[in-house]
Formats: structure tokens, C-alpha cells, sequence
């Protein structure tokens, strides 16, 4: 038996819901294996089940060839499974030797802590991906990346033979996906498998040996050995079931009426300066860069979120100040997306239906100036039914949706106050390929109606897909516009890469 | 050494060392006898009962987790195996059996606590604030009401035992109570409990991130158990020692019950759960000196008790925001 795990015809249910259904997986001893899917496919449920958190209602499972008709979580590790959770599983209070060497610390059964041997063992970790950076610092002390490189070596550390990554460079800026798209490479060289799940195709095609697509609990699709990878067109095809084709908008805006927003030399001290931007009605305005060109900055400025200390913002052809608060922004029937919709856009743990009216609640005041039950009852029904929601209930917590119809949910919430203006940050940062179409059929359909939209994102080819103007930031400026019909994927990216490798000159 | 010198001084646990320094000479200015080591024997005394309940709720915030009742339940096991001595009319029971069934009452009440946080995933600082006012209930009605005065003979023996002796300027005597052994002994066995065994890092581990550390394997439910079990064996001695140095036994005595917002700012200023529940034994112990001392002195400096609460509050408040800062620092590279 090569393989370390092999899954056959396995099924799985909770209350009635079907994760799994007679789903086929194996994963062979130092292969690079992606597994997509689209959000909600059953991939976690699979992981879970492998990993020991979840049991199986039928099927076969067999890891390093033996047959396990329950795993717990200690026996998949004592296998040799390591799982990198999309929250690290880390102890910020600890160093980092602390939380590579944990698993020696809580199994080895000895009773004190040779911390000096720890740092050791920890460094010889840290070496085997050539990781550089001090044992001793303490791990709140670190930024996402040099987490994720920590919760991979202390995989390492625990010896294992398959690494499972969880949507491992959805939080990772481009460069630090390369460096560890390597790691992944050299962790192949020394025989450890890994088990890649992500929703970055591009990725995905670059580094995999094998690829299996799962749709609806099964298996749809598993790449052959020795043959060429499958297109992405193809990968899409498989897990949504449709095909998507990657169409352009050309620009026909009318260029003589009076634009919705147009900035003039607006400025920010260390994030952005000069910045000359005009958004049309039914405009899809999209501005990319590379991460800490500013475009962050300007999104908050834009909103109110931060102020901009020099030009002037027109809206609506009326000339005003930048904005020093939010609700200048709101005032404006302006809305906005934020990029971490977990810990700025939603009350995550209150319901669908909440979170959808909660721009717009004072709408619902009776004479008396309170909150009428029916009134806000009617809002909720009519919010809802803006935006199509699958397998949605109404009085659950947002935090029970995927990420997906979360941002949908978040998309709704903004609707629900009717702006003119929508500003979208990053719409669709750890979506899966059907949601995130969705979401642009849905922007697409605000600015028929007359609606500007910006959407700030780093994803190249949604901002192609989506917008038919793009602005191109670059140390705080706009460095380029381009018309997206007559641009490719390739030459953006290259843009934007020019200008990484100038500044790194 | 003085690299482990050098990053000592970058802790927080230095920089209220220095606070403490600093505010030492400030009153000693005002009141030069402070700096007498009769002065800092009498401080000792004052400090040994507060070091050790802030230490077992320091154990408790370092998990993670919160105890309110730990001064119920120290007060509850010392005044029950007193009542129990008392009535059975043993006066020459060794203190070691004193101490053993007070410990013994006081583990039991922590296990009452973690089976309700544990098992039933309850809120931990309601559940306990609970089992608190149920204890000071039960004691009056099922105990007894009545003050203790005779005690036994080992804990009078005890409160009138010192190692050394030092005097005032004006020939006052102060002395060095033998109780500052058992919170030297008890600060040392737990600090190196929590930084040099593996349990210890558990124990951190669970503060930090309960799932987390499940994932790594750790058995929360377990840690958990030993560590209320663990505060519980340090109530059930500050009990008996607070009684003895207080030379009578109460059902309630007032400086534990109520006081509990006092401990907990020890605990939080030295440290000792902040939100990254990187707890220290170090900073509690000085914290514990530093806001006895701070609350001492203004009494003897004639200043009106609500001012003290005052002060302690601001102490309190301001280390707050200092940690925050702290914490907050390191982040903002982040990106």
C-alpha cells in the first residue's frame, strides 16, 4: 500500500443533511493532492473525518493501510496526519519553540520542560523549511505568514506524513503564497505528503501532482497520474457543474454626465497622495495593487473611515470636503463592503434577518419613535429577498452561513439603505467559485440600474471580469488606467510585478 | 544570565517592580520610618494572607478560566475544620491535621466549581459567583454563626511564631511572621509548576486557546480538574493561616469576603491574566506587596479609607491601559 489515506464510497449525515455521499479519496505517500470544491461541498467534513473529529456513517477508511472503522483524533496524529487549521491553532502567550515543540511537551509524559533542549529541537524545525527567524520571540509577536510557517513546523515536529492545509494563502499576500508554495515543495521532497485545499485555482494548478474535485459530497473528478493537469476552465466546470465563460466589459460609459464621486488631489500622509478619480453612474471602477499601495487607505477615506488631510471629494458634482466620519459617508448614500467582513461588516452572531436591516432600523420608527415589530418585520422580508441566499434561514446566526452568502449577507445589509455609491473591498476574499459569481451577477445588476460601484481587490482576474475600467495603485498613486477589453490576466499581473521589482530596486 | 537579566526588564513584571521603587521613596520622603525593616516586616505580615488567595485566582485566571468563591471557600473550609476541632474538643490537634481537612473542604468546594464550568460549559465567573453566595449561605445556616476566639493550640502557637524580629524608631518591635515561608514555598512550588513542567504549559496552553489546545491533545477537562483542585489546596491554607494570624475564626471574615475585587486587581496588575493570559508569579507577588503597601500607607498617613479604593482603582485602571499599549505595539507590524 502506498497510499496514506484511501476513503471509499463513504457517507455522512448530520440530522439529515448530506455532506458526504459516497465520496472516493486517496492521498499517496509525498504527493502534492488538491482538493476544490465549491463552499459547503462536504472538503471540511472529509477533513474532519480523516483528522479524527468526525465519525463516518458508511464507508471505508483506511490510513497507512489499516482499516479504521473510528479514528480519534490522537490515533490520525499518531498516523502521522497534521492538520494546518485556517486559525493556526496557536498559542499567542507562548514562544515560538513553545508551539513547535507542544506536541513533545503534552505526549512525552515527562514532568518539567528542558526549555533550552526545546529551543533546540525547535530550531532544527525551523531549519528543515529554512524558515529564518528567532525561537524565542513570543507568537502574538508574529503576522499571519510567520504564524502559518509555526503551526506547519510544529506539523513537522510531530514527524508527520501528510499535511493537511486548510485554505492555507487565503489570508497571504502574493509573495508570501510563493514562499509557501516552496515550503509545500520542499516538504514533497522530504516525503511528506500534503493534502492542498484552496479556492485559488492558479495556485492549485502550479503545485499539484494530482487534483480531485468534489461536488455535493462526491467525487466528480481525480486527475490521472502521469497526464497533464486539467484546465481551469475545466476545474470550474467540475465543481460547479456549469461553465463560466471569462467575458469582458467594454467601456461605454457616457463621459458627459456629471460623475457620482470624482476626487481631486486627494492625500494621505504614508498611505496615498494625489489621487484623480472619477466614478460614472453605472460604472464598475476597479483598483487594484499590490498589498500596502494604499488602496486600503483610500477605500476607508472614501467611506469616512479615516480622513484624507489634502483635496476635495465631489459628489454628486457638489464639491465638499474629505470626510471625517462615517456617517458624512453614509449621509452621502454611500455604502460600503469591508474586506474582514468577520470583524467589521456583521454582527456575526446575530440572525440573517437582523444583520440585513441593521443599516436601516430607524426606518422602522412609529410615531412614537420607537421600533415597530411589523414594520421592521416588512423591511426584513423585503431585504432578503434583494439578494438570493441558498439554504438560508432567516433567524440564524450569520456566523452558521459559509463565507460566501455571508458577504451576501453583507452585500444585503448595504443594499437594504439603497446607496448610489458601493464601495466593495475585497468582495470575495475565501468565497468558492459559484458564490463568487453570484456576487458579481449581483453587482453587476446594481449598476444597471444606475449605481457606481468601486470594488478594491487584488484578485486579477475577478477585477477584469467585473469592471471594464481599472486603476492601478502603486506606493499611494495611480500609477496606470487601463480599459479591461483589451487586457489579459498576464499583462495586469505583469504590471503590477514591474512595478513590485522597481521598488524593490 | 544577563540575557535572562536584560529580558527581565523589558516585562511588565520590571516595570512594576520600578512603579513600586518608585512610589516607596515617594512615601518614604513623607514618612522616612518606611524605610525601616521594621516597617517591611510589619508590610509582610499584611501580605501573606492577600499573596496567597492571589495566588490560587491567579492559577484559576491563567487557565482561562475565573473563580469568585475562592475567598468563600478558603473562609468555608478554615472556619468548618476549626468548628469541627472545636466541637469535637480536640484543642491539641496537630496543625498539619488542621491544615489537612482544611484543604481537604476547600479541594472539595473547587471540585463542586470545575464539574459546573466543565461538564455543563457554564459561564465561569457567574457559575462561581453562584457557588459563592450559596457558600456564604450555607455556612451561616447549616455551620454556625458564632465567632471562634479559643482557637486551637497549634494555630495560637502558630500566630505568635516569627523568624525574626526588627524595630521601629520609637522601640516598636515588628516581626517577621513564619507565614511568609508558606507563601514563599507556595509562590516557588507553583511558579515552577507553571514555567517548567509540562502541566504548567498545559495549563497556559488552555488560557490561551481551549480549542487549540485540544487539538494539540491536551486533556482540557483534566488540567482543568487539577488546577481548581491546586487553587483549592492553597485556599484551604490561606484559610487557616488567615485565622490564625487574625487570632479567631468568623464565619465571614470581612477582609476575604468582599475583598475579592483587591486580589483580582493583584492578579491583573502583576500580569497575571491579561488577555493573552500570559500569567506571572512574579508580577502577582509584587503586585500583592505594592497595592498593601499603597493602601497601608495612606492609612497611616491619616488619608480617608474611600480614598485608598480610589487609588487602587487608578492603579488598577492605568496598568490596564499600560498592558493594552503593550499587547497592541507588536501588532501594529502586523501587515
Amino acid at each position: 500500500m502506498d497510499n496514506i489515506v484511501t476513503i471509499k464510497n463513504m457517507y455522512k449525515s448530520f440530522f439529515g443533511v448530506i455532506a458526504m455521499d459516497g465520496m472516493d479519496f486517496d492521498v499517496r505517500k509525498g504527493e502534492i493532492h488538491c482538493l476544490v470544491g465549491e463552499n459547503g461541498c462536504g472538503k471540511s467534513t472529509m477533513i474532519k473525518v480523516i483528522s479524527g473529529f468526525y465519525t463516518y456513517d458508511r464507508g471505508d477508511l483506511f490510513i497507512n493501510g489499516k482499516k479504521y472503522r473510528k479514528i480519534t483524533s490522537a490515533e490520525s496524529m499518531r498516523e502521522g496526519i497534521q492538520v494546518i487549521y485556517q486559525d493556526f491553532s496557536l498559542f499567542p502567550n507562548m514562544t515560538i519553540a513553545e508551539n513547535i515543540m507542544m506536541y513533545d511537551t503534552t505526549s512525552s509524559g515527562r514532568v518539567m520542560v528542558n526549555h533550552q533542549k526545546q529551543v533546540d529541537s525547535a530550531q532544527q524545525v525551523l531549519n528543515r523549511i529554512n524558515f529564518d527567524i528567532n525561537p524565542n520571540l513570543y507568537v502574538y509577536q508574529l503576522n499571519i505568514a510567520e504564524m502559518q510557517m509555526v503551526a506547519i513546523c510544529r506539523a513537522i515536529a510531530q514527524e508527520a506524513r501528510l499535511i493537511i492545509m486548510d485554505e492555507p494563502t487565503s489570508a497571504l499576500t502574493s509573495s508570501e503564497v510563493n514562499k509557501l508554495l516552496q515550503v509545500v515543495k520542499d516538504l514533497k521532497n522530504q516525503g511528506v505528503a500534503v493534502l492542498f485545499v484552496s479556492h485559488k485555482l492558479d495556485e492549485i494548478l502550479e503545485i499539484s501532482d494530482r487534483i480531485t474535485v468534489m461536488r455535493n459530497g462526491k467525487s466528480v473528478f481525480v486527475s490521472k497520474d502521469g497526464e497533464a493537469l486539467p484546465s481551469k476552465e475545466e476545474l470550474i466546470f467540475h465543481m460547479t457543474g456549469k461553465s463560466f465563460s471569462d467575458k469582458r466589459n467594454a467601456w461605454n460609459i457616457n463621459t458627459n454626465q456629471t460623475p457620482l464621486l470624482e476626487t481631486r488631489g486627494l492625500g494621505l500622509q504614508g498611505a496615498f497622495e494625489d489621487i484623480n478619480l472619477k466614478l460614472y453612474p453605472s460604472e464598475i471602477l476597479g483598483i487594484t495593487g499590490l498589498l500596502g499601495c494604499g488602496r486600503q487607505e483610500l477605500a476607508e477615506a472614501l467611506f469616512g473611515v479615516i480622513q484624507a488631510q489634502s483635496g476635495s471629494l465631489l459628489i454628486y458634482g457638489k464639491e465638499m470636503n474629505p470626510f471625517s466620519s462615517v456617517q458624512e459617508a453614509v449621509a452621502q448614500n454611500i455604502a460600503y463592503v469591508p474586506e474582514d467582513r468577520l470583524t467589521k461588516g456583521l454582527h456575526m452572531n446575530q440572525s440573517v434577518a437582523d444583520n440585513a436591516i441593521a443599516r436601516i432600523v430607524d426606518q422602522f420608527r412609529n410615531r412614537l419613535g420607537l421600533i415597530s415589530g411589523k414594520k421592521t418585520e416588512e423591511g426584513k422580508h423585503k431585504a432578503l429577498h434583494t439578494v438570493h441566499i441558498r439554504g438560508m434561514r432567516p433567524y440564524n446566526p450569520v456566523k452558521s452561513l459559509s463565507g460566501g452568502n455571508q458577504q451576501k449577507v453583507g452585500l444585503i445589509k448595504w443594499l437594504a439603505s439603497k446607496p448610489r455609491i458601493l464601495i466593495l473591498n475585497c468582495p470575495t476574499v475565501g468565497v468558492d467559485v459559484g458564490a463568487k459569481e453570484d456576487i458579481h451577477n449581483i453587482v453587476r445588476e446594481l449598476a444597471k440600474e444606475g449605481m457606481g460601484v468601486i470594488v478594491i481587490s487584488d484578485d486579477i482576474p475577478e477585477v477584469l471580469n467585473l469592471c471594464s475600467r481599472v486603476l492601478v495603485m502603486k506606493n499611494g498613486r495611480i500609477a496606470h488606467e487601463v480599459f479591461t477589453d483589451d487586457m489579459d490576466i498576464e499583462s495586469l499581473e505583469a504590471m503590477l510585478a514591474d512595478d513590485d521589482l522597481k521598488e524593490v530596486v | 544570565m544577563s540575557v535572562k537579566l536584560k529580558s527581565f526588564v523589558k516585562t511588565s513584571q520590571f516595570a512594576l517592580l520600578v512603579l513600586f521603587a518608585g512610589t516607596w521613596i515617594v512615601f518614604g520622603l513623607i514618612n522616612p520610618s518606611i524605610f525601616s525593616v521594621a516597617s517591611f516586616f510589619s508590610l509582610t505580615r499584611a501580605c501573606i494572607v492577600p499573596a496567597l488567595f492571589s495566588l490560587a485566582l491567579m492559577l484559576i485566571m491563567v487557565l482561562g478560566s475565573f473563580d469568585f468563591s475562592f475567598t468563600m471557600v478558603g473562609a468555608f473550609a478554615s472556619y468548618c475544620s476549626i468548628f469541627i476541632i472545636t466541637e469535637l474538643g480536640l484543642p491539641q490537634t496537630p496543625l498539619i491535621v488542621l491544615l489537612l481537612i482544611s484543604i481537604a473542604i476547600a479541594v472539595l468546594l473547587e471540585i463542586v466549581n470545575w464539574f459546573l464550568i466543565d461538564k455543563f460549559k457554564l459561564q465561569p465567573f457567574i457559575t462561581t459567583l453562584g457557588t459563592h453566595s450559596m457558600l456564604k449561605g450555607m455556612i451561616l445556616a447549616f455551620v454556625s454563626t458564632s465567632f471562634i476566639y479559643t482557637l486551637p493550640d497549634s494555630l495560637r502557637k502558630l500566630s505568635t511564631n516569627y523568624l525574626t524580629t526588627a524595630k521601629f524608631a520609637d522601640g516598636t518591635e515588628a516581626v517577621l511572621h513564619i507565614g511568609i515561608l508558606a507563601v514563599a514555598i507556595m509562590y516557588a512550588l507553583v511558579h515552577v509548576l507553571l514555567q517548567h513542567t509540562s502541566f504548567g504549559r498545559k495549563v497556559y496552553a488552555i488560557g490561551a486557546n481551549e480549542e487549540a489546545a485540544r487539538r494539540v491533545g491536551i486533556n482540557v477537562s483534566k488540567v482543568r480538574f487539577f488546577t481548581f483542585c491546586l487553587a483549592g489546596v492553597i485556599v484551604g491554607i490561606g484559610g487557616i493561616i488567615h485565622d490564625s494570624l487574625a487570632r479567631c475564626t468568623v464565619p465571614l471574615p470581612p477582609d476575604l469576603i468582599g475583598q475579592e475585587l483587591t486580589f483580582v486587581a493583584a492578579v491583573i496588575l502583576g500580569c497575571g491574566a491579561n488577555l493573552q493570559a500570559r500569567g506571572s508569579v512574579v508580577g502577582t507577588f509584587i503586585a500583592v506587596f505594592f497595592l498593601r503597601f499603597v493602601s497601608t500607607n495612606l492609612i497611616m498617613l491619616g488619608i480617608p479609607s474611600y480614598w485608598q479604593r480610589m487609588v487602587t482603582g487608578c492603579i488598577l485602571l492605568v496598568s490596564l491601559l499600560a498592558q493594552v499599549r503593550g499587547k497592541r505595539a507588536p501588532q501594529a507590524g502586523k501587515e
